[in-house]
């Protein structure tokens, strides 16, 4: 069966989907993996976990046992259960800061790289000046002004990941308008909203997945710093970035506390990236523009 | 060379309008706060000692109580001319507050910087002599772990495999914050070394990616048939186009430095400019805060603009398309 | 009690305050130091570097570090001396002054100075220097020690080496206020904005190099009033947070901590290190604001709360300390004789009974209460009291704040008494302690009045002016006992002063008042 797919007959009969041919590599199919396993896990890993991640069930730190797969941490907190939950917090917020940044950053790009003139100008400038401040520190500067929530975590990630969407979007919007069959539509007197929305807009469909995916993957990395500088989330919620701090503190004597959040944040990571570079290949879209 | 000459400038003039624009977020960052950052004037404890009368006359001594357009000016004003007012808690220049951190930070990140490309081209090399050989998987799969492995965990690892393991490095950054550069380097091998990991895995992905690319090109093929040596091709032909998108992308890398910087400094508590942002932050120093943020962008743009022009001398397609 | 004449004669008697059995007691600080010197033969030289995880919560500038306000936390006494010394039984004894002394309605006190003491600088310590610091200490914008605002109306010199203090109320206990942390004797300056912040006093140690958010560097003072000592020849402390305690005691760089995570004590012992705690130390007050619409203004929602927290449960898993005290609901503390316990320490089901009796039969939810990580372990200790008030369904989030800062956040609305949160409070005599919970607090009381608070308030001022020990222990014990009726804010306790160090530095102690210790005139080292 594995063999089918390297058979020269499968490949010229039909031509695979892109997704079946980005299947066929496995850093792509343990990235997927990874992601899936992460987004199961945001989702519900309230619902499977054993335990709480807040309840007291154990007298401090005590090593795995039947009942506690990976020990209690200082205060009898069983450790699976919170580490299980511990990127939570960071994808919610990275997703759907991310998801108005994309949306936000396309429209921008969209029109900013259609229109040119002023607008376009205008819409970089701003876009420059926003990038130009390094990203902790504008993160640092929106913190101040709106605390640090949820739902100010999340306004937070969209105002950091837009501008490098809209960045983005309008360099590839300049490109596709420059192809013959958006000009054909131009000379057939189609509304530039038309051409803008029907003929451009289809196909960055490919680039957002990717522009989505990357920078959550790297939002999530930021949200997860900003809860070990001190800035982001805050006890009981578990978050692997306050889990590494607190870990720290009594590494000589149960290094797994460091190692597993560590691991925990890492394998999301490096999954998104895996999952990204294969399906940006399979759909021609190159990842190294995002 | 006129037409080259034109664009340098019309680059400045861009960088002043983004700095301008900077500043403007920064105001607005800061400034739309719920409240204002008076209620941390007051040292600890002493609130109850203070009347609301002498909170309104100190909120007029700093001129919060003035409109948000006038308070603008001031702030953008001040920050062009690199005056960066007083702080609110001790009234004390905000320059004397951050300029010793500032010199450490720029110390740190600009060995960071240097260190961070020269060891990701060399790197790069060595992967693009033998692309899929056991070197290349090995440099290879240690950056991606590099790139994915957060700041704060690769500099803990150091500080217990390096410091307290290996006790090659202090553990503890024992150094006053206005310590001479001298000083402030000896200490400072493990915090530059744990910030270059994260650019250096990031530089050397983007220039496998291109040197990979090049040597398959029929550029390289010609060279290749016409005897060069593995390695003359690899420097001659294939680095120095790989090295474009990572001078394209030096804005990005210094902002990311300095990201990493704000990082690493509160791993190490390295006395740095980044441990005084998330210090400002926890106070509300709001000042200080836009001083900083100013401070980086600057930084930031200023490296861009270098980059642009090396860039511009370098590429003969960018200079022809500057004649043209 | 002293007679008109003799108080007018300066005589040298010290009032007993709270008074021991004399042989527990030093009656001067250079007695506490021969006492524990004595049968050692100490050595001299070597330098004492102490890591410190306590965040600085004066907000120091860097340059302001030399002012015993903004030094480096509040371990002031290494390089600068007070009037008075609280010692280890929280009895106050004398250290710049000689001998102290009330009239009969303890609203006037004589100090005699110590004479042959000298600063830093060469210049001799007298009266108008003391006279100077008080009046910079009880300036209502520059001071900084409350004590002093809320007591002293007057203080002017008698004569080179005596001062004598006006006071606006009796105040039997008044020495214990000369002994706060930053009531620091300083150099005279025409101008008290100017004073302090040459980093000159009269300590063991002279001030090298100070950087306020991070680390000082202090020699011994050859000049110093205690002939001989100290022993060591530097003193270096070190903020550091978090696992730089460990890591730094590890790299041995660090040769002690002061107040250590309790959590890494296993960790410190492993590494050879020695841990000491005191009796006690500083403990936890939840201000419970009643000035505003709030469940917990019923007082049977007050009662379940302190009956639900599971204080030996903190003292276990936080502390590592199972026998540890636990604290009464008032500020005062488990070391003091005139404590009185919480009649019930902890009972779940009368605490759901009483939620039920006030209409909240399905559990209630309190407002956030603020606390800043001011000890390393205070995270995990509120996670554990929050977790033990979800057992009686009360469901109260503990947000985390950054300690810069913090006491003006919490101040900043509702005014004077801000938000609910947590205030650290220090082990401090009982006149003070039960103070806090009096009209002369603003904050703590949270807005508690009515019956119980007036006659709380009365009994206060009674025991202020009692001078029978006797007797106000009775009126001390009628106060805790209100308190606890009432619960206008709960107290955690459990916590104990603690020092880890290398076993080769000798009388390296912690003490219960924290500012007080260590004494680093008794410090050796053993090499």
């Amino acid at each position: 069966m594995a063999d089918a797919a390297l058979a020269p007959s499968a490949a010229t009969a039909r031509t695979p989907s892109p997704l079946r041919k980005a299947l066929r590599s496995p850093a792509t199919v343990v990235g997927l993996a990874l992601v899936a396993l992460h987004l199961f896990l945001a989702l519900f890993a309230p619902l499977i976990a054993p335990y709480s991640i807040s309840a007291i069930v154990a007298e401090g730190l005590t090593p795995p046992s039947a009942a506690h797969w990976l020990g209690s941490d200082q205060i009898g907190r069983d450790y699976l259960s919170r580490l299980m939950s511990g990127g939570r917090v960071a994808l919610l917020v990275s997703g759907l800061g991310v998801a108005v940044a994309v949306a936000l950053g396309a429209a921008l790009g969209l029109v900013a790289g259609y229109a040119g003139g002023w607008l376009d100008d205008a819409v970089m400038r701003v876009t420059d000046a926003l990038m130009a401040i390094p990203e902790i520190v504008l993160i640092a500067i929106l913190v101040l002004t709106f605390g640090k929530d949820l739902a100010a975590l999340s306004i937070i990630v969209a105002v950091v990941y837009t501008p490098g969407v809209v960045r983005v979007v309008r360099a590839r919007t300049i490109s596709l308008a420059a192809l013959d069959y958006v000009l054909a539509a131009e000379l057939r007197g189609e509304t530039r909203a038309h051409v803008l929305f029907r003929e451009i807009a289809p196909n960055l469909s490919g680039l957002l997945a990717v522009e989505l995916a990357i920078r959550v993957s790297s939002a999530v990395l930021k949200i997860s710093a900003l809860s070990f500088l001190g800035l982001g989330v805050s006890q009981p919620t578990p978050d692997w970035g306050l889990m590494v701090q607190e870990a720290m503190s009594v590494v000589f004597t149960d290094p797994w506390f460091l190692i597993l959040p560590a691991a925990a944040l890492s394998s999301l990571i490096i999954g998104v990236n895996f999952a990204v570079d294969g399906l940006a290949r399979a759909y021609g879209v190159s990842a190294t523009e995002a | 060379m006129n037409a080259v000459a034109a664009m340098a400038l019309r680059r400045l003039a861009l960088s002043a309008v983004v700095l301008s624009l900077v500043s403007a977020i920064v105001f607005v960052g800061t400034e739309i706060l719920p409240g204002d950052a008076l209620d941390s004037t007051i040292p600890a404890d002493e609130l109850i000692y203070y009347t609301a009368e002498d909170l309104s006359r100190m909120r007029a001594e700093l001129g919060l109580d003035k409109p948000p357009v006038e308070r603008f000016w001031s702030v953008f004003t001040g920050l062009a001319t690199f005056d960066f007012g007083v702080t609110i808690v001790t009234r004390e220049p905000v320059w004397d507050g951050i300029r010793h951190p500032l010199l450490n930070s720029l110390l740190m990140a600009g060995v960071a910087v240097v260190l961070t490309p020269l060891v990701a081209i060399g790197l790069g090399v060595l992967a693009a002599l033998k692309p899929g050989g056991r070197l290349d998987a090995a440099i290879s799969g240690a950056t991606l772990f590099g790139y994915s492995m957060p700041d704060f965990v690769v500099g803990n690892v150091f500080i217990i495999v390096f410091a307290l393991q290996l006790g090659l490095a202090p553990a503890v950054l024992m150094v006053a914050e206005s310590a001479p550069a001298g000083e402030m380097l000896s200490v400072a091998a493990l915090p530059v070394a744990a910030l270059a990991v994260s650019g250096v895995a990031y530089q050397f992905r983007l220039l496998r990616a291109g040197m990979i690319e090049a040597m398959d090109s029929e550029f390289v093929e010609r060279a290749r048939l016409a005897g060069l040596s593995e390695r003359r091709l690899v420097l001659t032909h294939a680095l120095p186009g790989a090295l474009i998108p990572m001078l394209n992308g030096s804005a990005q890398f210094v902002a990311g430095v300095v990201s990493g910087a704000v990082v690493i400094e509160a791993v190490f508590r390295y006395p740095g400019i980044g441990l005084e942002l998330v210090r400002a932050v926890a106070q509300r120093e709001v000042p200080t805060v836009q001083a900083i943020a100013f401070l980086a962008a600057f930084g930031v743009i200023l490296s861009n603009l270098l980059a642009d022009l090396a860039i511009l001398a370098l590429d003969p397609r960018v200079r022809r398309r500057a004649d043209g | 009690m002293l007679d008109r004449r003799d108080f007018l004669t300066g005589a040298a008697a010290i009032l007993g305050v709270g008074a021991l059995p004399p042989s527990a007691r030093a009656d001067s600080v250079e007695n506490f130091v021969d006492g524990l010197i004595a049968g050692q033969s100490p050595k001299s030289g070597g330098v004492l570097t102490y890591g410190n995880p306590v965040p600085n919560w004066a907000l120091g500038q860097s340059d302001r570090g030399a002012h015993p306000y903004f030094f480096m936390d509040i371990q002031t006494r290494g390089v600068w001396n007070a009037l008075t010394w609280v010692d280890e039984n929280l009895d106050v004894v004398p250290e710049l002054a000689e001998s102290y002394v009330s009239d009969e309605t303890a609203t006037v006190w004589e100090y005699k100075l110590r004479e042959g003491v000298t600063f830093h600088d060469g210049r001799e310590f007298t009266s108008e220097d003391a006279v100077a610091s008080c009046r910079l200490h009880a300036h209502p914008e520059l001071g900084g020690v409350g004590f002093f605002k809320q007591d002293i109306a007057q203080v002017e010199p008698m004569g080179r080496y005596g001062l004598r203090f006006h006071l606006t109320r009796p105040n039997v206990e008044f020495p214990h206020a000369t002994a706060e942390y930053r009531a620091m004797m300083l150099p005279a300056r025409e101008n008290l904005a100017e004073m302090g912040y040459d980093g000159v006093g009269t300590g063991p140690f002279r001030l090298l190099e100070i950087d306020n958010k991070r680390q000082f560097r202090a020699e011994r003072f050859e000049g110093y009033w205690m002939p001989g000592r100290p022993y060591l020849d530097g003193l270096n402390g070190v903020l550091a947070m978090g696992q730089n305690a460990i890591n730094g005691y590890r790299a041995g760089q660090l040769d002690a901590i002061l107040n250590a995570d309790p959590g890494q004590f296993e960790q410190f012992r492993e590494a050879g290190a020695e841990v000491r705690t005191a009796p006690s130390g500083d403990q936890f007050w939840l201000v419970l604001p009643k000035n505003m619409n709030l469940p917990w203004n019923d007082v049977r929602v007050r009662r379940a709360m302190s009956l639900a927290i599971d204080r030996p449960a903190v003292n276990r898993i936080v502390y590592a300390d199972p026998d540890g005290w636990t604290g009464n609901d008032t500020h005062m503390n488990g070391v003091n004789r005139e404590f009185l316990p919480r009649p019930v320490e902890r009972d779940v089901a009368e605490a759901r009974r009483l939620l039920a009796e006030a209409g909240h039969p399905d559990g209630i939810e309190l407002p956030a209460i603020y606390y800043c990580p001011g000890y390393p372990e205070e995270p995990r200790l509120w996670a554990v009291v929050a977790e033990s008030l979800k057992e009686a369904g009360i469901a109260l989030d503990f947000a985390e704040r950054p300690c810069d800062g913090f006491n003006p956040f919490v101040s900043a609305v509702n005014q004077p008494i801000g938000r609910p949160r947590r205030n650290l409070v220090g082990a401090r005599n009982p006149a003070i302690n039960l103070s806090r919970l009096s009209n002369l607090n603003p904050a703590e009381p949270g807005g508690w009045a009515g019956a119980g608070f007036e006659r709380y308030n009365a009994l206060l001022a009674q025991a202020a002016a009692e001078t029978d020990a006797e007797k106000r222990l009775q009126i001390y014990h009628e106060m805790q006992r209100i308190a606890q009726e009432e619960v206008p804010g709960v107290m955690i306790g459990g916590r104990r002063t603690n020092v880890v160090h290398r076993p080769a530095f000798r009388n390296l102690r912690p003490h219960t008042q924290l500012w007080q210790g260590p004494r680093y005139e008794t410090v050796w080292l053993d090499a």
